[in-house]
């Protein structure tokens, strides 16, 4: 994979905590990319014709999930209180 | 104020869907998902979202409470088991290509109940907490034993309040007894009709005269009890499906304005033919072309109809508590509130798990009729019978509305852990729940007016439409 050239993009100080869990998701949905993040950003590496805008989008989208994921726990965790005790 | 977790998914048009886990939903941009994921929502972002069932003030008030209510409901499955799969003889007077079901010539011996059987069953039968029960008849051909068939449905009446009795058959072979069975009201048939007399020959019979005798037979069927009480299945081959127009013409000739398309199942016995690798996609696209013809069909005015399965799944976006149908529903419990007892008294969680023991490729049996259901095995099975905590279906916009199929998966891949967009299931209901929402958010006049059909509603609801931008 280190023979591809590599993309990366950054996130702000709010998303910084979701990047690991965001790249890992990314890794099995996209086998054929590598996917790492270094604390403040994801870098994609593959072929050029692979690193679509829609694939940016898509590692954009996966921090996000991570985070709305990660951020509701305890809000789920409340509602199944509430439910089942 | 707290905004509940909102999963998203782009749509063709680039706009976003986005939805909550008690199945609410609305339309909007990537800057608003920017702005909710930024904690930065406008004033009419939080009005958006506390109407619209995605937020509250504090805990307790109304907009906690029934958001509370709303998941509750789209989670509760009935307990009690009240619906039983029988299987009273495996013999079978066809031979279809790709019958998943097991079977045996029409003469062979032993394989019909035994009259110690049949006493299990009804022991078993007997032995339910449920008021009602709904008994379906399968083989083989279960006309085959009608002695059978009316031991059962007497026992039925007698011990519950309510009964209901269908019998999948291939209704080839329709005899003055039988006749005489469907009579009761509470007695419906479940067959197959493939589409025009041509393509039933082909795929089923291999002989004509024999596919217009099933015709005769339902035609028969509905002239004498009308067609409220039959319910007939295509099973769709992918690679060479009937012409749509013919097909929707073939049921509209027996009065089923309701048609159930269904991509052969390739467990079981019809696992004998290979599989190709592009089934998902294909089927995706058929099934789309399909619901875009019966829109422009309908447009025009001819009687409506509905695909069975698009028309259930648009129910479970709109409403809470269509939990009924097992092949869409979360969570999935196996053995719970349906059962499979096989011609030898094993029971089955499904009809599919109840192929793949007889193939010898699982066993997933989970008792047997004489000593009753091992709560050990099904609670194993059980133990993945969600879609909330699968790390793929927590992030997807389509969760509330989806399932789980967790024997599909088995039998499809010998485990339950692959990444959902591996498999069958998900690509299926990915593709089905794209099409649905992209109805759902049309506003083209004629998809609408399908749309209100099939969901029962008055006229379709402009603010379906509406992108909160």
């Amino acid at each position: 994979m280190s023979r591809y050239p590599s993309t990366r993009l950054e996130f702000s100080s709010d998303f910084q905590g979701y990047l690991a869990d965001a790249a890992v998701r990314l890794s099995y949905l996209h086998p054929a990319l590598a996917f790492t993040s270094d604390g403040t950003g994801i870098s994609v590496t593959g072929p050029d014709a692979a690193v679509s805008t829609e694939l940016l989008r898509d590692v954009r989208y996966s921090v996000y999930r991570a985070k709305i994921d990660t951020d509701a726990a305890s809000l789920r965790d409340a509602m199944f209180r509430a439910l089942f005790g | 104020m707290e905004v509940w977790p909102l999963r998203f998914r782009a749509g063709a048009d680039g706009n976003l869907l986005f939805s909550n886990e008690a199945g609410s939903w609305f339309r909007s941009t990537d800057d608003f998902l920017d702005r909710y994921v930024t904690g930065k929502l406008t004033e009419l972002d939080a009005e958006l979202l506390l109407n619209g069932g995605h937020s509250f003030r504090r805990e307790g008030d109304l907009h906690h409470t029934a958001y509370l209510h709303r998941w509750l409901q789209r989670h509760t499955v009935k307990s009690s088991l009240n619906y039983v799969m029988l299987v009273p003889t495996l013999r079978c007077n066809l031979s279809c290509d790709y019958c998943q079901v097991s079977r045996a010539a029409q003469n062979a011996r032993g394989f019909d109940w035994t009259d110690e059987m049949l006493g299990n069953v009804l022991s078993f039968l007997g032995g339910l907490d449920s008021d009602t029960i709904k008994i379906e008849f399968q083989g083989g051909e279960p006309l085959l034993r009608l002695d059978h068939l009316r031991a059962v449905r007497a026992f039925c009446r007698s011990r519950f309040e309510r009964s209901h009795f269908v019998v999948c058959s291939n209704f080839q072979v329709v005899d003055l007894e039988a006749w005489e069975f469907f009579a009761d009201e509470d007695t419906s048939l479940s067959t197959s009709l493939d589409g025009p007399l041509e393509f039933q020959a082909r795929r089923r019979t291999h002989n004509v005269d024999l596919a217009a005798q099933c015709f005769a037979n339902i035609k028969e069927f509905v002239d004498r009890f009308g067609p409220g009480r039959i319910n007939a299945l295509p099973t769709i081959d992918i690679y060479d499906p009937p012409d749509f127009a013919e097909l929707v013409d073939t049921y509209l000739q027996f009065g089923l304005t309701s048609i159930y398309l269904r991509p052969i199942n390739r467990q079981g016995f019809a696992r004998r033919t290979p599989t190709r690798g592009d089934e998902a996609e294909r089927w995706a696209a058929l099934h789309s072309n399909f619901i875009d013809y019966l829109v422009a069909r309908n447009a025009e005015g001819r009687p409506i109809v509905e695909e069975y399965y698009f028309s259930h799944a648009l129910r479970r976006v709109l409403r809470s508590g269509e939990t009924g149908h097992v092949d869409l529903r979360n969570p999935n419990p196996v053995g719970l509130d349906y059962v499979v007892i096989d011609e030898n008294g094993t029971l089955f969680p499904t009809d599919e798990a109840r192929m793949m023991a007889r193939v010898g490729q699982f066993d997933l049996s989970v008792g047997h009729v004489a000593t009753g259901i091992d709560r050990s095995k099904l609670a194993s099975l059980n133990f993945v019978s969600f879609n909330d905590f699968d790390p793929d279906c927590r992030h997807c916009a389509y969760q509330p509305f989806c399932g789980v199929d967790r024997i599909d998966d088995i039998s499809r891949y010998g485990r339950v852990d692959l990444p959902r967009h591996e498999t069958w299931f998900c690509r299926r209901h990915l593709a089905l729940f794209d099409k649905l929402f992209e109805l759902i958010t049309s506003s083209d006049a004629k998809v609408q007016f399908s749309m209100a059909k099939w969901a029962g509603l008055e006229a379709w609801p402009s603010e379906y439409s509406r992108l909160h931008s």
